[in-house]
């Protein structure tokens, strides 16, 4: 039995420019309520989309935009 | 791609972009943020950097105190900058103690709209808000400051009891020894002890039988 698609939180398409670490209102999202990233099941993010949400999540924490943990 | 990636980096050999977040301690903005900008962009200029636009981003609370800042104020900046000169910058940055943090980024363009920002925050009708004060220290620090402290009394405890439990250990092998000459005492009454148990077991052995 196949599994269901998940419908994922984001709306990202891959051919969306890159995420950028100053949008953190979009960036929230894929937060969950301790500040871990959501795992792609979640987001419903490509792997390389993943890679970037990552990425541009992590870059945040450096300029102590997000938090590493709540 | 190893190849391509190389080449990128040869063509771009005079004039990659950069943009540049730095974090920058409210105190210095709040006694005057043109003169700060200023030194931060001559700084950036020293090292052979030609700035494009450079704007305050935003100023808001840090999601974890930095140097113990828990608001500070953030500086967008794009810029070309000579190869091999990054380091250099970078070591400056990390030595300068006004800047909190910083994160520097190879981009392939300049936002369109960055433009019209940075040059709106360069007119003189321009007037920056002064940045509010910390504010108390939440609880939570607190908490975890005593929790720390308490940590490291247990740690120094335990350093320095360390030989004196050996001494503990070792004294109630002499108090049994000191006692034990007082313990002998009743061992003088042992006759009696033993007859007592003779007593017993004669008693006992004919029910056995």
């Amino acid at each position: 039995m196949a599994l269901k698609p998940t419908p994922g939180i984001g709306a990202k398409n891959c051919d969306d420019p890159k995420l950028d670490y100053k949008d953190l209102e979009y960036l929230g999202k894929f937060l969950t309520p301790q500040g871990q990233i959501v795992s792609r099941r979640r987001s419903g993010f490509c792997a390389q989309c993943q890679k970037e949400l990552k990425q541009a999540i992590k870059r945040a924490r450096h300029l102590s935009l997000l938090p590493f943990i709540v | 791609m190893g190849r391509s990636i190389y080449r990128k980096a040869k063509e771009n050999h005079l004039g990659q972009i950069y943009e540049g977040m730095i974090i920058l301690d409210n105190d210095l903005v709040r006694a005057d943020w043109r003169k700060a900008k200023a030194t931060l962009t001559d700084t950036l200029v020293k090292y052979g950097a030609v700035i494009h636009t450079a704007r305050r981003w935003d100023e808001r609370a840090l999601a974890y105190p930095i140097k113990g800042n828990l608001r500070a104020t953030y500086f967008l900046l794009y810029f070309e900058l000579p190869d091999g000169r990054s380091s250099e910058l970078r070591r400056n940055l990390d030595l300068n103690v006004n800047v909190l943090r910083y994160l520097f980024l190879a981009v392939d363009e300049i936002p369109a709209e960055e433009a019209e920002l940075a040059s709106a925050e360069e007119s003189s009708d321009f007037e920056l808000e002064p940045p509010p004060e910390d504010g108390p220290r939440p609880s939570v620090f607190d908490e975890l400051d005593a929790a720390r402290e308490s940590e490291r009394e247990r740690v120094r405890s335990d350093e320095d009891g360390s030989p004196k439990q050996e001494e503990t250990a070792s004294k109630p092998d002499e108090s049994q020894e000191e006692k034990s000459p007082e313990g002998a005492a009743p061992s003088e009454e042992s006759p009696k002890a033993e007859e007592a148990a003779t007593a017993t077991t004669s008693t006992d052995s004919p029910k056995e039988s």
